[in-house]
This record gives C-alpha cells, sequence and structure tokens, in this order.
C-alpha cells in the first residue's frame, strides 16, 4: 500500500521530508531570531543609555541613598548606600513573607478541618468564608484592611491599650521590645537550621535506633553514619547554649510609653505591615485550606471504615491516619503557596511597606534612573528564592514517598 | 442426586416487595433537631455560629441599608443626614467614571455597543443547538478584536481595519439572525451546505457594511482615557485572548525535542513564574522604553497587555502542557501512523482533545487574571481600582474610601464566583460528555 | 492451637431484628432478622447486590439502618455511646481490599490501636502485636510497610491486625475476593484456623469450600431478604428455595477457588 511503503521508506537526504534536518533547520532559524532580537535590542538600549548619559553598570550601588525608611529591621540610616537599601528591601520583604506563611498555615490548616463539618451552620459559614476572600482580589483586600480598618482607628493621643504596655492606633501596632547585646536570636535560628538539616537527610546515613533491625538492609557508609552524629550532637549543643544564653546573660524589656505627640519605644508595628499581614494571611489561608479538605478527603473511605472498625474515635482517625496519609498530597502545593506569598508579599508596594519593590524599584529606581540593573537585581531576589523553595520541595517528596516494593 | 425430584421440592422466593423510605424525621421539628441539635456540641456549635452571623451580618445591614444615605449633593450632607451610615449617594454621581472610566459621556454608547455585540458573537458557543461553534470561536478570536477596536479608539483607520470592520459587523447580523432563528423555534442545518448557502448574504452585508462605515466618523478617544470597569475587563480579555497560543505554543516548544527549543520554552516559563506580577509591570513600564528605538512612544496601555499576556501565557503553558499529558501516547502514534506530520497531529487530533479538558482550567485561568488586573492601578492606569481611590480625592466626596472598595469588591466578587459555579458545571458536564 | 477464652458469654453473640435499610430511595435490606451464637461461624452468601456485606456492615454501625435493632451479647446499640463502646470492645472487622495503613509499617499497622485505644506501653504493644503476627505467619515481615507486601500477606496482617484488639466477634467482608487464586489458599487456612479456635465468626465470601468444611450455618441473600439459612450441610447440599439452588448451581460450577481442595 501506498502509504505504509511511503511512511517506511527512509527520509535523507536533503529534503524537507527529512525529521533530522528539518528539526536543524527550526534550531538554527530560532537561535538566529533571538540573536536578531538580542542584538536589535541590545543596540537600541546602548544608544537609549548613552543618549540619557547613564552607562551601564552597578557602580551605583555604593553612592550614598539618601533618602529614609519608615521601617527596617537591620541598622539603616540615610547616608548608607544603595547595596544597604537593597538588603533592607529583601530582609522586610523575608520578614513580612515568613510571618504570613506561618499564619497561613495554622490558619488554613484549622479553615480546612473546619470545611470538614457535617454541622449545616458551620459548613455554611466555612463556605462563605472561602468564598468571600477568593473571589476578591488581593489588591482590593489589602487596601480595604489598611484603609478602612487601620487608618480608621484612633489618633495616638486616644490609642487603645492593653495594660499600658501595647498600644494600638493609626501609625501601628506597639508592643514591648526584647533587649538583648546576647546574640540569643542568631543562634536559635542556627539551631533551628541544624534541626531541620539533619531531618532532611535521608535516613540510611542516620545511626540505626530501631531495635527491630532487618538484616536485609545493610548499614551505610561509617563515616557519613559519623557526620551525621556529629550534626546531632552539634544540634544538641547549640540547644544547650540557647539555654545557657538565656538564663546568663542580659535581657530587658523596653516598653513603649506615651510621648508627647506620639508612642516611643518598644517594637514598632506600622500600620502597613499589620494591615498587609492580616489581608495575605486571610487570603492565602483560604487557598491552604482548599488544598487540606482536599489532601484529607483524597484518602481511600476504607480508611476511615478500618479505623472506626478498629475503634477509633472520628479525631483519633483525622489525627492518626488521615492526616498523615494526606500529607503526601498536601505537601508539594503548600509549599507552592509558600512560594506564591513571597511573590504576593511585593503588593505591599501599594499601601507603601518598604518593602524590596517599594524600596528598590520605586524608590531608588526613581532616584538614580538606572532601571536595567534594578530590575535584573529584584527579578534575581525572586528567582534565587523561588530555586531555593521549589529545591526543598523536590528533596521533601524524595522523602514522603510512600515506600513500594 | 435425583435434580427432578428434588426440583419438585423446592420453594419459589419471592423477594418482598421495596417499600419508599420512611419520611426523612416526621415533623419539622424534628428534622431541626436531628440535624442542628443532635447532640450536645452539635447544639453548642449551631447557637455559635448563630451567634456569630448576627455579629456580623447586624452591624453590615445597619451600616449599608438601614442608615444608608441614597441621595446627596456632597459628603457634608451625607454626614449631617445620618452619620452612621453608608453614603451610597457617592457612589451614585460616580457611577459612571466606575464604569466607563473617563470615556466621553457621548461616546459611550460605542462601549455598550461592543459589548452587546461580544455577548451575541459568544453566545452561540455555549448554546448546544447552535452548529459550527468552531468557526465561531475563531472568529471571535481573530475578527472581533479589530472590530471593537475600530469601534473603541475610533479616529481614522486604514483600509485593512475598514474591510475587517465591515465582515465584522456582518458576521454579527448573521449570528443574532440565527440566534433569532433558533428562538422561534426552527432548528439550524448543521451540514456544511446551509453553512455555504450564507455566503451570499454574507457577502452583501459585508458591502452594506462597509459603504456605511465610510459615512460614519467616530470621534477619536485616546486609551489614556480609558478607564474603570471597561479597561479592566479590556485587560483581562486581551491577556486570556493572547495568553492562550502563548501558553500553546510554549507548552509545545517545552515537549520539543528540539533541545534549543526546548530550553529556551522552559527557561522563559520558569523565569516568568518565579517572579511577582507587579515587577513585569515595572518592568514593562520602566525598562521597555530603552530597549526601543528613540523615535518610537509606546502607548502605556499597550505596554501593560504586552506584559499580562506573556505573563498568563506562561502560567497557561502549563496548563496546557497538563492537558497535553493526559491525552495518551497513542493518540500521537496512532496520528502519525496514518501519515501526518508533527504539526498536523497537533492541529486536528491532540490540541482539540486536550483544549475541552482544559477549558475548566482555562476559566479558572481568567478568573485569576481578572482579579490580577487590578495590579495596574499601582502603575497608574486608571482600572476600578483606581478609579474607586480616586473617588476619595474629590473634592465633594473628600475621605469615601469605604463605600467605593465595598462597591468594586461586590462587582469582582459577583464575576468571579459567577465564574467559578459556571466552570464547576463545565467540569460536570465535560465529565459526562465522555 | 489454643481455643479463645471467652468464659461466661451470653448465647446469642449477635441478633438483627426487623432492620430495613434504605439507600436514598433504594431500599437495600428488607425485614432483617439474624441471629448468631456465640461461637458460631456463619457465612453470608449471595449475588452481588443482594445485600450481603451491607447486613454484616450493619453489625459494627458502618452503616447506617433506618429501622430496626441490633444486639450484641444481649446489649441494644440503639444509644450511639453505648454502641461505639460495645462495638470497640467486641467486634472487629476484615475487608475486602485490606485497608491497611500505608504510611505506618506492619507492626505499627497493629500497633496503633494498642497504644491509643487501650492505652498499653509501646513495649507491651510490639510483643502481643509480633504474637499475633507470628499465629498468621507473617512475622517475618514486621519491620515493612504495606506497599512492599503481597496480597495475600496483607490480609493475613489485616486479620492480625483485627485480632490484635481482642475481639469477641470477627466479621469478614469478602476477604479472599480480591486475592489471585495462588494467595487465597493460605488466607483461607488461617481463617480455618480462626474458626476452630472458637471465635465466633460472620464472613461474607464466595469460598463455597470454606463454608463446608467450617461454617455452621450458611445464609443465603437475594435481593435485600435472606432468603434460606440453616446448618451448612442442609443449605449447601440440599437447599430448600429455587433461588438458593440457582445460585450454588453457578458457584460451584464457576468458581476457580472452590477447585482447592481445602
Amino acid at each position: 500500500m501506498e502509504i505504509t511503503s511511503s511512511s517506511q521508506q527512509k527520509n535523507t537526504g536533503w529534503s524537507w521530508h527529512n525529521p533530522t534536518l528539518r528539526g536543524w533547520f527550526y534550531q538554527s532559524f530560532t537561535i538566529i531570531t533571538v540573536l536578531f532580537l538580542v542584538y536589535y535590542l541590545g543596540s537600541n538600549m546602548i544608544e537609549n543609555l548613552r543618549l540619557m548619559g547613564l552607562p551601564f553598570g552597578f557602580d551605583f550601588l555604593t553612592s550614598t541613598a539618601s533618602f529614609d525608611i519608615g521601617w527596617t529591621i537591620i541598622d539603616y540610616r540615610p547616608d548608607m548606600n544603595y547595596w544597604r537599601v537593597y538588603l533592607v528591601g529583601i530582609s522586610n520583604t523575608l520578614i513580612l513573607s515568613f510571618l504570613i506563611i506561618v499564619f497561613a498555615t495554622v490558619l488554613g490548616f484549622l479553615m480546612g478541618v473546619v470545611r470538614l463539618s457535617k454541622h449545616p451552620l458551620v459548613a455554611i459559614l466555612a463556605r462563605a468564608y472561602i468564598e468571600i476572600f477568593r473571589n476578591i482580589p488581593l489588591l482590593i483586600q489589602i487596601i480595604f484592611w489598611f484603609v478602612v480598618v487601620f487608618l480608621e482607628l484612633p489618633k495616638p493621643k486616644n490609642s487603645f491599650t492593653l495594660g499600658e504596655s501595647v498600644f494600638l492606633n493609626n501609625r501601628g501596632l506597639y508592643t514591648p521590645e526584647l533587649l538583648t547585646n546576647s546574640p540569643v536570636l542568631m543562634v536559635l535560628l542556627l539551631t533551628v537550621a541544624v534541626w531541620l538539616l539533619y531531618w532532611l537527610l535521608p535516613s540510611r546515613l542516620k545511626p540505626q535506633q530501631s531495635q527491630l533491625k532487618s538484616p536485609s538492609e545493610p548499614e551505610a557508609k561509617s563515616q557519613a553514619v559519623l557526620a551525621t552524629t556529629g550534626l546531632k550532637w552539634l544540634g544538641y549543643g547549640l540547644m544547650l547554649y540557647v539555654v545557657f544564653l538565656i538564663f546568663s546573660d542580659d535581657f530587658s524589656w523596653q516598653n513603649p510609653q506615651r510621648g508627647r505627640f506620639n508612642i516611643e519605644g518598644g517594637l514598632f508595628l506600622p500600620a502597613a505591615f499589620c494591615a498587609a499581614l492580616i489581608a495575605m494571611t486571610v487570603y492565602r489561608s483560604v487557598t491552604i485550606a482548599e488544598m487540606v479538605r482536599a489532601g484529607i478527603l483524597s484518602v481511600d473511605q476504607g480508611q476511615k471504615n478500618a479505623a472506626q472498625a478498629i475503634g477509633f474515635t472520628r479525631w483519633q482517625t483525622l489525627k492518626l491516619i488521615l492526616i498523615p496519609q494526606s500529607a503526601r498530597s498536601i505537601i508539594p502545593p503548600l509549599i507552592n503557596a509558600w512560594l506564591t506569598i513571597v511573590k504576593e508579599s511585593s503588593l505591599a508596594v501599594a499601601i507603601g511597606f518598604p518593602e524590596l519593590v517599594s524600596l528598590f524599584m520605586q524608590t531608588s529606581l526613581n532616584q538614580t534612573g538606572r532601571a536595567i540593573e534594578v530590575v535584573m537585581m529584584v527579578m534575581a531576589f525572586y528567582v534565587v528564592t523561588s530555586l531555593l523553595i521549589s529545591g526543598l520541595m523536590n528533596q521533601l517528596n524524595k522523602r514522603m514517598q510512600i515506600k513500594e516494593r | 442426586m435425583t435434580q427432578s425430584s428434588k426440583q419438585t421440592q423446592l420453594k419459589i422466593f419471592l423477594p418482598i416487595t421495596a417499600r419508599p423510605p420512611p419520611g426523612v424525621a416526621d415533623t419539622w421539628l424534628a428534622r431541626l433537631r436531628q440535624q442542628y441539635f443532635s447532640s450536645a456540641l452539635s447544639a453548642a456549635l449551631t447557637v455559635a455560629t448563630l451567634f456569630l452571623f448576627y455579629l456580623l451580618i447586624s452591624p453590615l445591614v445597619d451600616w449599608a441599608i438601614i442608615k444608608a444615605v441614597w441621595s446627596a449633593a456632597d459628603r457634608r450632607e451625607c454626614y449631617s443626614i445620618s452619620p452612621d451610615g453608608a453614603c451610597w449617594a457617592g457612589i451614585v454621581h460616580w457611577f459612571n467614571n466606575i464604569i466607563y472610566g473617563r470615556y466621553p459621556d457621548l461616546e459611550q454608547w460605542r462601549i455598550n455597543l461592543v459589548f452587546i455585540a461580544l455577548v451575541a458573537w459568544a453566545w452561540p458557543i455555549f448554546v448546544s443547538r447552535f452548529p459550527h461553534k468552531t468557526l465561531v470561536f475563531l472568529s471571535l478570536w481573530f475578527i472581533f478584536p479589530l472590530f471593537a477596536s475600530y469601534l473603541l479608539l475610533g479616529g481614522t483607520h486604514n483600509i485593512v481595519s475598514q474591510i475587517f470592520f465591515a465582515v465584522a459587523c456582518a458576521m454579527v447580523i448573521i449570528i443574532v439572525a440565527c440566534l433569532v432563528w433558533l428562538l422561534l423555534g426552527r432548528g439550524l442545518n448543521p451540514s456544511h451546505s446551509s453553512l455555504m448557502r450564507l455566503r451570499l448574504p454574507a457577502l452583501g452585508l459585508t458591502v452594506l457594511a462597509f459603504a456605511c462605515q465610510y459615512y460614519l466618523v467616530l470621534v477619536p478617544v485616546e486609551t489614556t482615557r480609558w478607564g474603570g470597569l471597561f479597561l479592566t475587563l479590556v485587560i483581562a480579555s486581551v491577556a486570556i485572548m493572547m495568553a492562550l497560543p502563548i501558553g500553546i505554543l510554549l507548552a509545545l516548544g517545552r515537549r520539543s525535542s528540539l533541545p534549543v527549543i526546548k530550553y529556551l520554552s522552559i527557561t522563559f516559563i520558569e523565569l516568568v513564574r518565579s517572579v511577582p506580577l507587579i515587577t513585569v509591570l515595572f518592568m514593562a513600564v520602566t525598562m521597555l522604553p530603552f530597549f526601543m528605538p528613540n523615535s518610537v512612544e509606546l502607548d502605556k496601555l499597550a505596554q501593560v497587555l504586552v506584559a499580562v499576556s506573556l505573563f498568563s501565557g506562561a502560567y497557561m503553558a502549563e496548563n496546557v502542557r497538563g492537558g497535553l499529558q493526559a491525552i495518551a501516547q497513542g493518540q500521537t502514534e496512532a496520528a502519525q501512523s496514518l501519515g501526518m506530520n508533527y504539526w498536523q497531529t497537533m492541529l486536528f487530533i491532540v490540541l482539540p482533545q486536550a483544549l475541552r479538558l482544559m477549558i475548566p482550567n482555562i476559566v479558572t485561568s481568567f478568573i485569576s487574571t481578572l482579579k490580577d488586573t487590578t495590579l495596574v492601578s499601582i502603575i497608574g492606569l486608571f482600572d476600578i481600582l483606581l478609579m474607586a481611590k480616586n473617588m476619595a480625592l474629590d473634592k465633594k466626596w473628600l475621605d469615601l474610601h469605604t463605600e467605593p472598595l465595598v462597591l468594586i469588591a461586590t462587582i469582582f466578587f459577583v464575576l468571579c464566583y459567577g465564574m467559578s459555579q459556571y466552570s464547576l458545571h463545565l467540569e460536570r458536564k465535560l465529565q459526562w460528555s465522555h | 492451637m489454643e481455643p479463645l477464652e471467652h468464659p461466661n458469654q451470653p448465647e446469642t453473640a449477635i441478633s438483627l431484628s426487623g432492620i430495613n435499610l434504605w439507600f436514598e430511595n433504594f431500599h437495600a435490606l428488607k425485614d432483617i432478622e439474624f441471629e448468631v451464637k456465640t461461637g458460631e461461624i456463619v457465612v453470608v452468601c449471595g449475588p452481588s447486590g443482594s445485600g450481603k456485606s451491607t447486613m454484616v456492615r450493619c453489625i459494627n454501625h458502618l452503616e447506617q439502618y433506618q429501622q430496626g435493632q441490633v444486639e450484641i451479647f444481649g446489649r441494644s446499640l440503639a444509644n450511639k455511646k453505648v454502641a461505639s463502646q460495645i462495638i470497640r470492645q467486641d467486634v472487629g472487622m476484615v475487608f475486602q481490599h485490606f485497608h491497611l495503613f500505608p504510611h505506618l509499617s506492619i507492626l505499627q499497622n497493629c500497633t496503633l490501636g494498642l497504644i491509643h485505644i487501650k492505652g498499653m506501653e509501646q513495649s507491651q504493644a510490639d510483643h502481643k502485636a509480633k504474637i499475633l503476627l507470628e499465629r498468621v505467619g507473617v512475622a517475618d515481615l514486621a519491620d515493612k510497610y504495606p506497599g512492599q507486601i503481597s496480597g495475600g500477606q496483607k490480609q493475613r496482617v489485616a486479620i492480625a491486625r483485627a485480632l490484635v484488639m481482642d475481639p469477641k466477634i470477627l466479621l469478614l467482608d469478602e476477604p479472599t475476593s480480591a486475592l489471585d487464586p495462588e494467595m487465597i489458599k493460605e488466607v483461607l487456612d488461617v481463617m480455618v484456623d480462626l474458626a476452630e479456635s472458637g471465635m465466633t465468626m460472620v464472613c461474607v465470601t464466595h469460598e463455597i469450600g470454606f463454608a463446608r468444611k467450617v461454617a455452621d450455618t450458611v445464609v443465603f441473600m437475594a435481593d435485600g431478604c435472606i432468603v434460606e439459612t440453616g446448618p451448612a450441610q442442609q443449605v449447601l447440599g440440599s437447599p430448600q428455595w429455587d433461588r438458593t439452588q440457582d445460585f450454588l448451581a453457578h458457584v460451584v460450577v464457576n468458581s476457580p477457588a472452590t477447585q482447592n481442595k481445602i
């Protein structure tokens, strides 16, 4: 038959029907187009930069910023350079994202479990919560919390107060601050990092603890086991150091006080920060709640039957059997949600919170005019963060595989 | 075993007749008790949630309806009539701006006309008895935008867009006629020949429309005057319209066996997905002028449309990739054994099936894009959010923040919730159609 | 094997009276009257859709019946709180699809209930679980995970998991229907062993050979009703109803498993 013979016929030689040749043609065509585009855009860019007197380069990072930033967690003064501004932006973004991640995950898990309730009124309330906060754009919610809630709070003179040590007014939230010279916070963070690393390592490399050793599993190389044991002892040592620091060193609490026009001292969380935190926590908790619910529902119904037959209560079934199994399907999208939170934190620019986009892409860019360098640096931060978080997710996925034959 | 003697002794089994189930708890009181008060915990929850409803809803109703002011000249008057109530009077005054932006009042009929034409043009896709849906869909994708931009931008146009406009007018009239035909209870013949019969009327209508528009002078309206809900919908529609072909190309590129194309696609997709939309918008507005020759002046709206389209396209690529993976490998192999090449296989076999699977995902994508359009307010485009914020700067309605935000939140809620319910409906329908 | 010691039990282990169950508008169980004596082995058989699994699942309240009464050892299950207490203590179940907990090892599958419901210490629970795993012949699999073992082994673990809670009644819902033919024998052997040790068992199965060997009573169901019930030899050998006769003729002829000489 003609069809089979023509398809069997080897397509070689310089003909359009030769797939390899076609492939090379497409690829060369693409490369040439891309190179041409780069050349065209590049030459335009160089020309425009020359006309504006702005040579391409990162030397502007050493010049003085000379503007003030309303809220920082690392030291900053207006006489520092733009590189410092970049770091302040990153640290503000990270602290905001971290807090949102923590609160949104907790709230999301709670709402997910509530959503599983069979009580008709509770189900309606949970559904309403989810639909309302999901279908209104996040930016509107952020602006709403800021403008309608926080800016309507009383002036500093008439702040809401909790025992004269916590103040809430239209500038923000004031709480007592921990002042210390010891590196206790850094050591605490280091301890957490070490334990996290230990937990992530594959269990083959760790010293066996189970009494029921099956003879078929060989012990891993002793050097690796030694290394992980060392890591474990480092973790214990750091924990002891933290305890020592807590008990030995100089700690003082600084309470906010009523000044003449304002509250002074203490830890200050500006209204923009609080509004952004609340709005984004609520918004993301909805997605996380749906993930949790879908994960738990995806566990085979038979597991619930078996649990009930053995005699577990509903709560025990949830805790011991459903949630551990659903963790496998919840964790990957959960980590994706965390990544989305870091990206979404940039929306705080709309209410004036000094995070990276606001400080670097708006203020610094406007002052220096170095659009290309600034955009590259900001994008670099987000790309690196994405890669790190995706890497974390892949590693976690590998660890959580249900052991198959 | 004497089977026959055994059989004579066997009793004939007649199953008990099935009865209807007992009434779901006899009285409404018993039903109430069963659902809401079946245990101590259940009763406590009932009381707690009812109390919570009361706490949340009664102040809202109080503010928004009972004490609200619907007509006043300015904010001061609102305040004096009812200080605790919503000042909807301001919304009434600004309503036109919130919907149409700063589009001249006298020309707003053009926006309405475009919207009605869109509804009429898109309607056949959702009506099951209408044939040739692919033709309608493709024409909607390619011809309608030209029709819309002709009307919305106004001014003078070159001969090509004039012709397209005429064709579009003809199509709208034909489609509306078919819809009316269907409404009157007559059926539409799905055969190819009946479509061919429309050739002559279509040509006639086109010529007529061309002649009419020759004498039509539309006032030009620059894109800087576009705003409000109108601008939001324009951005969202263009973004989703461009996102689909971009997404398909990127997804195909990602699955390609040619390394150059594959790695370029992957790099582009992953880069775009790693960064927030606001940075892409800022980049478009600040960086793009550097890459254009000095003489070219870029329209801000055009920059934003390109940025949002590419952004949505990268996300759409992942959706399409999911759909492509779901179509069994066997389909590609079957097509190629019939002698089809790569593009024929993709266009006629794989993509139609993948896209049908993806329709619920595409609707979800549109909802996200619609919500994301609010970000353009940050870079100064007067979408519905920025119009609402600007209301508070109007001297007459100074500091009126809450009411406009509540209004646009409600508008978005209605649109997004409606579309998500429709997408659920589509998913259910598609499940059964296989 | 030592018989399971449950002295001083009332004579009637399970009693279902007037059970009617509807799924939406479908009348699944019609006026069921069913009794099981202590130590009795009952096999329930019938065509699919007859309601046999549904009836057995009513005993431990895995299905909600709308009318009727269930009593276990003379105590009514009408009150929900009392019912779950009784069921937890006295009734165990083995499922067609095993339903082992995939995220736990075999040993942990068995000890989970002992630790969290009976409040045992870890070492005590491990010890007891190992004895039972030994008894069903899977002691060497204690550290493996359900995804790593065969169907027959999984079902034996499921039986051990149910036995570890010391039930006085064991319900089995088509325990061998999901197994490959070569693994059916190992599970049936365990079930025979259990039956001979004096456990009260209600087993839904198609394995007529098993019924013939150990069952005291056979119950045949069709269309949501109990058609025939009586001593195994009588129902299987000389049934009184035409439906029973038809069913048995089909099962004996078609099932390869019954060719297994147990």
